[in-house]
């Protein structure tokens, strides 16, 4: 060592590391400029890979064991989208009803929401005032492509829009993607003709067929038109049921499902969406029929199904590769063979021909759809906050506390203050 | 589609690319470089305070936050980070606070071995969490037999698992041991053998919970220890024994970290202190050259060996021989012998030292002190104590330390025939 270096060996370590670290510090700023310069108040935009990220709600109803396969046949569409795309990467997660919401707004809170969402469209309007969904503008010849009435469900403010921009399609909240219809699920083995009728539902419960009902004013909802909206008279045909001792009436759907897939109950009223699970454990004994028609017509669900929700994060290139996406597996071929292959939900498209002869359970659907209300996320949203309010009140008429008169009167009286 | 590392990567970077996430991620650079050029200006006026620094970053990057928050952006990862600052600063200032509370090469130890590896770990989970979908990656199969497959997340967690439970269990171990010494009066060998064998609990119980974590099958568990006996017959024999030795010496309170032994491996009177019962080999430490001996375990079973501390007392009892000339009365030395070793520092008053007539030799009568020591450790200094001590006391006695003598005589020649 040199002799004017002893003495200072220490002073020198340390700037010999101070300049490393000013050189490590540099290369690292120099690396990141180029990116932070890409940020969008700079108006830039970097390129990067083709990714995108899908978070799908499980329907499937909680056997609290083995899962059986979804009702969305997304691992499917993602395949098919590949062999068209190479190049894009799609990860798919499937979450929870229960945990969406939440998971969702932790990832949004970081910028990380995912791109692509398949939802039910009642979860659109929270996620819609947390300003999380981008809309999607369609162009009229993609919209001509969709069954008539099922785009109108996810138009956004559709007064608005009409007056709008004047804008060449419709603006969207969500892209649909599969239709489920509610339908009656029952035990071959234990009932051999499914009640037609709500009259033949009270007879069947009197004969000692086992029945159950949903006990909230959304899962009875079905019922409103077959009564020609009297409520007066549709609270009391419910309390009329609920004197039959094979009757039940449950609070939730996970309870029904279950009660027939354990043998507790030999008639459901059930989501097509539902199918894949009850079939795979009941195999042939699971037998799937429209819903009982009321006095005054057919049952009249409202329209459930599974929608494509836009993320407002994604950057540009998520954005059309998850549009990309979306308008693939709406496309007519993919429609059908997803029908076909899952035998849960009808398309979205218009005009598909479907063997409805040879799939029972594809005419059963198609039946309950011909009956089934085309409900607007807002008529949606309401119908949702009734029901959680009104919940009390259709406990007081199911167990006969109030008279049906009384429950209606009450029920309109909180149908008012929701208005 | 199932998720690969790719596809991951992929996402992280399509992620890192979206608008809201560069401008997070702006801000976060902007803190970091005001936090730089503040530190540079510190430092060129101030000696490095590395917590002050370090809460100034925290500031700053919580005003960054609330700025993001303010303008109505997205803050998420800017909250994130803050907050993994915040978990880093928290750990340094509680080894800051442990400074004098430990030792400080214990405490160095726990930190560099411990502390800043949980905290890095911690951390970049935290990090990560948000960008990756870290659950779905840790269910990729990383190996696959018939009954069994193993996951990255399972390895990752055998091995992270493994080592923080070798090195965690350190603490658990030294709290309840220091219980135990509170509860039955311990006394250290017995509390340090309660805290190895604490410790060894904690990470076998620990190892079995994290076998059964990852779900490995019992039967596999018990063929690959069938096939692992046939090598241990062999190959790691001594390396088993030594193992096995260990635990039944700890077991049997044969040898206990804090015994002072003297055995034939150490050569010599010298006594050595037990540091550590490792599980190959124990730790013994020599006073006279300040020499660690590293004996593998199964010495203390193959040799004979002395301990000072075993399970009567720790005293040790040296004795010291002198010789007195043959014209001073035996009652008044040993009398002398007595008194002045029970005045040397290091000598136990209780039991008192006890002078005796060992021989009547043939230039001095030999006598012999024997004294108690407190520490065996410093059996030889106490002895050299005592030794000049007497050796003042004979002077100013005026008792003489008599050395052999041997007295010629020389023959006449016989007288010539006259």
């Amino acid at each position: 060592m040199p002799a004017w270096r002893i003495g200072a060996p220490a002073a020198a370590a340390e700037r010999s590391l101070q300049r490393r670290r000013r050189i490590w510090g540099s290369g690292l700023l120099a690396l990141l400029l180029p990116w932070l310069t890409a940020c969008s108040p700079l108006g830039l935009q970097a390129t990067g890979p083709k990714a995108i990220t899908i978070w799908a709600e499980n329907l499937q109803i909680d056997l609290g064991g083995k899962t059986t396969s979804q009702a969305d046949g997304l691992e499917d569409q993602i395949r098919e989208y590949r062999r068209v795309n190479p190049s894009a990467t799609i990860v798919l997660r499937r979450l929870a009803s229960s945990d969406l919401l939440a998971h969702l707004q932790a990832h949004a809170r970081d910028g990380l929401a995912p791109d692509l969402l398949l939802i039910r469209p009642r979860h659109l309007a929270a996620l819609r005032q947390q300003r999380l969904l981008r809309p999607l503008r369609l162009s009229p010849q993609a919209a001509r492509l969709f069954r008539p009435g099922v785009l109108a469900m996810v138009q956004t403010s559709p007064a608005k829009d009409a007056a709008g921009t004047g804008a060449p399609g419709p603006l969207l909240d969500a892209l649909p993607y599969l239709l489920y219809t509610n339908l009656s699920c029952y035990n071959r083995d234990t009932l051999p003709q499914p009640p037609a009728t709500l009259g033949a539902f009270i007879r069947a419960g009197a004969a000692g067929t086992r029945l159950a009902l949903g006990g909230t004013l959304e899962q009875l909802q079905w019922m409103a038109a077959s009564f020609r909206d009297n409520d007066t008279a549709l609270l009391a045909w419910i309390q009329q049921a609920n004197l039959e001792r094979t009757i039940s009436f449950v609070d939730t759907d996970q309870q029904l499902g279950l009660g027939l897939l354990e043998g507790r109950f030999d008639w459901i009223p059930c989501s097509s969406a539902w199918l894949p699970q009850l079939r795979s454990r009941l195999g042939e004994r699971l037998g799937v029929a429209p819903l009982p028609a009321g006095p005054a017509g057919p049952a009249s669900p409202y329209l459930r199904g599974r929608v494509w929700a836009f993320s407002a994060q994604s950057s540009s290139e998520q954005q059309h590769l998850a549009e990309e996406f979306a308008l693939f597996s709406t496309n007519p071929v993919q429609q059908r063979n997803l029908t076909l292959k899952l035998l849960s939900g009808l398309p979205v498209s218009a005009d598909l021909p479907l063997p409805l002869s040879g799939y029972p359970e594809l005419a059963a659907m198609q039946a309950s759809l011909n009956t089934s209300q085309f409900l607007h996320t807002a008529a949606l949203a309401r119908l949702l906050g009734l029901s959680r309010k009104a919940q009390p009140l259709m406990n007081r008429v199911i167990t006969g506390s109030i008279t049906p008169a009384e429950g209606a009167r009450q029920l309109q009286a909180l149908e008012g203050r929701q208005r | 589609m199932s998720t690969s590392f790719s596809n991951e990567l992929a996402m992280l970077l399509a992620n890192l690319l979206r608008p809201v996430v560069l401008e997070q991620l702006l801000f976060i650079g902007v803190c970091l470089l005001l936090w730089l050029g503040l530190r540079w200006f510190w430092r060129r006026r101030q000696r490095p305070r590395p917590l002050l620094e370090g809460c100034l970053l925290l500031v700053l990057l919580a005003l960054g936050a609330g700025l993001a928050g303010l303008l109505g952006l997205m803050h998420g990862l800017v909250i994130t980070t803050t907050r993994a600052v915040g978990v880093w600063m928290a750990s340094r200032a509680a080894m800051a606070l442990a400074q004098g509370r430990l030792k400080a090469a214990a405490l160095e130890r726990l930190d560099l071995r411990l502390v800043k590896p949980l905290v890095t770990l911690v951390l970049a989970l935290q990090l990560l969490g948000p960008l990756l979908n870290l659950e779905s990656l840790s269910k990729l199969p990383l190996l696959h037999w018939d009954l069994w497959s193993l996951t990255y997340g399972d390895a990752l967690l055998l091995v992270l698992g493994t080592y923080f439970l070798t090195v965690g269990s350190l603490v658990p171990s030294v709290l309840l041991a220091w219980l135990c010494r509170r509860l039955f009066q311990l006394d250290d060998s017995g509390y340090r053998t309660t805290q190895l064998l604490i410790r060894y609990g904690v990470v076998s119980a620990g190892l079995v919970i994290l076998l059964m974590a990852v779900g490995v099958n019992p039967a596999l568990v018990a063929a690959v220890g069938g096939g692992l006996s046939v090598g241990l017959g062999f190959g790691l024999k001594e390396v088993v024994s030594n193992f096995v030795s260990g635990l039944w010496l700890l077991l049997e309170g044969a040898v206990r970290p804090g015994d002072v032994l003297l055995m034939e491996y150490s050569r010599g009177e010298d006594p050595c202190e037990v540091i550590a019962l490792g599980l190959r080999a124990t730790t013994l430490w020599r006073d006279r050259d300040n020499v660690e001996l590293v004996v593998p375990n199964t010495t203390f079973f193959t040799q004979p060996m002395a301990t000072f501390t075993g399970v009567k007392d720790r005293h040790r009892r040296a004795e010291l021989k002198i010789g007195a000339a043959y014209r001073h009365p035996p009652r008044q030395v040993i009398a002398l012998l007595e008194q002045t070793t029970t005045q040397v520092e290091g000598v136990m008053g209780t039991p008192a030292p006890r002078g005796l007539l060992l021989e009547y030799s043939d230039s001095a009568i030999t006598y012999g002190v024997r004294f108690w020591i407190e520490d065996p450790m410093q059996g030889v200094k106490v002895r050299s104590d005592v030794g000049i001590a007497l050796w003042d006391a004979f002077q100013a006695a005026g008792i003489e330390v008599p050395f052999p003598q041997r007295v010629i005589h020389q023959g006449r020649e016989p007288a010539a025939p006259s």
